[in-house]
């Protein structure tokens, strides 16, 4: 407890060096806590607009085919052969409406009034490959006399959300809200083009909200996407494409090569964006957590500076301790107990400032109307709180440590004489 | 009292003291076989000429020095053959110092500057009490909760003898401890010092430049050409 007040003494005689040094340590090491948070908090927003995109190959038949010689058709027997590839979890089939169809809607719209037509495309899917999202019990398939359910994507949700409703006049949607919202949609009649097929109006019930749902159209059942085909003159065998699951990023480049040689192509294009986006993230926080070290190296020059000026003038101090029976490592570690008073200070007060300065950000981004915006962009753990905490404990011990080692190294017979 | 027993039964002994400085590219040899054997209760005070070796003297057999040849036995453990964290440690139990400018941390109050030297000691953490005890010896008490920077000189040298006492030393070590009062405070602190040492069997080697503040020693030694002297009787 004495060493305790001895060491708070001792700093608050050069208050103003000690509140200089804990700040820079706080600005470093809450940078650090800061930009930290900051990529893994990109990292998850990617995560969540991009969905298993690392660990998701999508299938789709090959542009160019010519008989069988170069790959052929989505069929049963393909997807069993593309189930049976090495690393390969899961197969999930999907398959587009390729007729057009309409919705009109004129009516009510949560408490606004909504006069729409849009033309509507829709992809069958198995309901594994919205199990996340999908209510327990939702069963997913079609039954006679009842709306058709259907999934739409989370990214149109926030596209609406942050553009077409806030220009529109519209009320702003959550997931929550949608799900039940039925409305008719028109098979066989396009807003634009020419309809071929026989024209008929079914009723769609929303029954959930999915990053993994088709981007600009409705996720319906697989079974009833070819019924829909049939009935507009359409081949009711094969499939537009089949995502594979693979158990681990590392095993996507085998599996991809594996599906080429089978004849069939790939669709990346969720990938490539995700990768994208993720290295941006990644880049832009390394730089930033980068910046942040240099500051913390910068810290530790000034608890170097600090401590070395504390050893000169506190010679005749330390000779009185060691006279007091102080042995060169309690010499050097009271020392060093003053700079882990800054560094923890330091690290403490850093790491308030960063939650702050996030929560400003998070507040500020909450005012701008762009799509796809996560509540929050940033990702704290307490792993990385502790090792901001430990970065700025480790600057302050790191630049008191030759100081420290000067001081035990004082010859306490000559400091004493000396004065 | 034999030689052998002032080393080994808690007072110090120091044979053939050889230490050397360096000063301006020459040797300056300051202790050349000094010799000196101070018993248990036992108080020697040492005089000699300013610059004559008397604070390196006293730093050699405080363990604070260890750059001599010869032997110092304290309390029957050779110093010369003991690595810094040892004499640290065996300093810290048996040894205790008064300065002449009395060296307590001002920003410290007085009963925090005598419990400090426990702060370097494993296991021992008397509580304030024990200051509030070895500052009733000295007559300062009630100054107890008083920052060391607010007391007056003579106050500050009763703290301090305070302080050297309170860890319960076996050898005891003052280099000019009146040296920075005057002469009533000077005789007060002597007395004092004498008085406690004695009471409790502590040896007692006292540097200082005024031979009448220390009449009360058992002996007087005189440093002079590196040398120890006997001071003869009624000199000190």
């Amino acid at each position: 407890m004495t060493l305790l007040r001895l060491a708070l003494g001792n700093l608050r005689r050069d208050a103003l060096g000690a509140a200089f040094v804990t700040a820079a340590i706080a600005l470093g090491a809450g940078s650090l806590f800061f930009f930290a948070g900051l990529g893994a908090g990109l990292s998850n927003a990617v995560a969540r607009l991009f969905p298993e995109a690392d660990r998701t190959v999508e299938v789709v038949p090959p542009r160019l085919r010519l008989g069988g010689l170069f790959g052929g058709r989505l069929d049963e027997a393909a997807v069993a052969r593309l189930r049976a590839l090495p690393g390969v979890t899961e197969a999930r089939r999907r398959l587009l409406f390729g007729a057009p169809a309409s919705a009109v809607y004129d009516g009510s719209f949560f408490g606004a009034r909504l006069d729409v037509a849009i033309e509507v495309a829709a992809e069958g899917v198995e309901r594994g490959a919205l199990a996340a999202e999908l209510p327990r019990d939702e069963p997913f398939s079609a039954a006679a006399g009842s709306p058709v359910p259907a999934c739409v994507s989370s990214r149109l949700l926030d596209l609406y959300d942050g553009v077409f409703a806030p220009t529109r006049g519209l009320p702003r949607l959550t997931a929550g809200m949608l799900l039940g919202f039925t409305a008719p949609i028109t098979l066989g009649r396009s807003l634009v083009a020419a309809s071929r097929g026989p024209v008929e109006t079914v009723p769609v019930r929303i029954a959930c909200v999915s990053p993994r749902a088709m981007l600009a159209g409705l996720t319906v059942p697989l079974e009833v996407a070819r019924a829909w085909n049939l009935r507009q003159g359409l081949p009711g065998d094969g499939y537009t494409g089949v995502s594979l699951s693979v158990a681990s990023p590392r095993e996507l480049p085998a599996v991809e090569a594996a599906v080429r040689s089978l004849g069939f192509e790939l669709n990346s294009g969720d990938r490539e964006a995700a990768q994208a986006a993720g290295r941006a993230a990644a880049v832009g926080a390394t730089a930033f957590e980068l910046l942040a070290l240099l500051l913390v190296v910068l810290a530790t020059g000034g608890v170097f500076q600090l401590f070395s000026g504390a050893v000169r003038s506190r010679r005749r101090e330390i000779g009185i301790l060691r006279a007091l029976g102080a042995t060169p490592a309690q010499a050097s570690g009271l020392l060093l107990l003053e700079a882990a008073i800054l560094g923890g200070a330091g690290g403490a007060l850093g790491l308030c400032g960063a939650l702050g300065a996030a929560s400003l950000a998070d507040a500020w981004l909450r005012r701008l109307p762009f799509p796809g915006r996560p509540e929050t962009i940033f990702a704290f753990g307490t792993a990385s709180a502790a090792a901001a905490l430990a970065v700025g404990l480790l600057a302050a011990l790191g630049g008191a440590y030759l100081p420290a080692r000067l001081a035990a190294r004082l010859d306490p017979a000559r400091t004493l004489s000396d004065g | 009292m034999s030689e052998g027993a002032a080393g080994g039964t808690g007072g110090v002994e120091a044979r053939g003291l050889v230490r050397s400085f360096r000063r301006d590219g020459r040797e300056l040899r300051v202790l050349d076989g000094a010799e000196l054997s101070i018993a248990p209760g036992e108080v020697v005070a040492l005089f000699g000429e300013s610059g004559s070796g008397k604070s390196t003297l006293l730093s050699i057999l405080g363990g604070l020095d260890d750059g001599f040849a010869g032997s110092v036995r304290l309390s029957g453990v050779e110093l010369s053959g003991l690595a810094e964290p040892e004499r640290s440690r065996l300093r810290a139990r048996t040894v205790g110092f008064v300065f002449q400018d009395h060296n307590l941390l001002p920003r410290l109050t007085v009963s925090e500057n005598l419990l400090l030297p426990f702060a370097f000691r494993r296991g021992e953490r008397p509580g304030p009490e024990a200051a509030s005890e070895a500052l009733e010896s000295v007559g300062i008490a009630p100054l107890a909760r008083e920052r060391a920077a607010r007391l007056s000189g003579g106050e500050r040298q009763r703290a301090a003898v305070a302080r050297a006492l309170v860890t319960r030393p076996r050898l005891l070590l003052c280099d000019e401890p009146t040296g920075s009062l005057d002469g009533a405070n000077g005789r007060r602190v002597a007395e004092l010092l004498v008085s406690l040492a004695r009471g409790r069997g502590v040896a007692v080697l006292v540097a200082s430049h005024d031979p009448s503040l220390w009449r009360g020693a058992d002996r007087a030694l005189e440093l002079s050409g590196g040398r120890l002297r006997a001071r003869l009787a009624g000199a000190a």
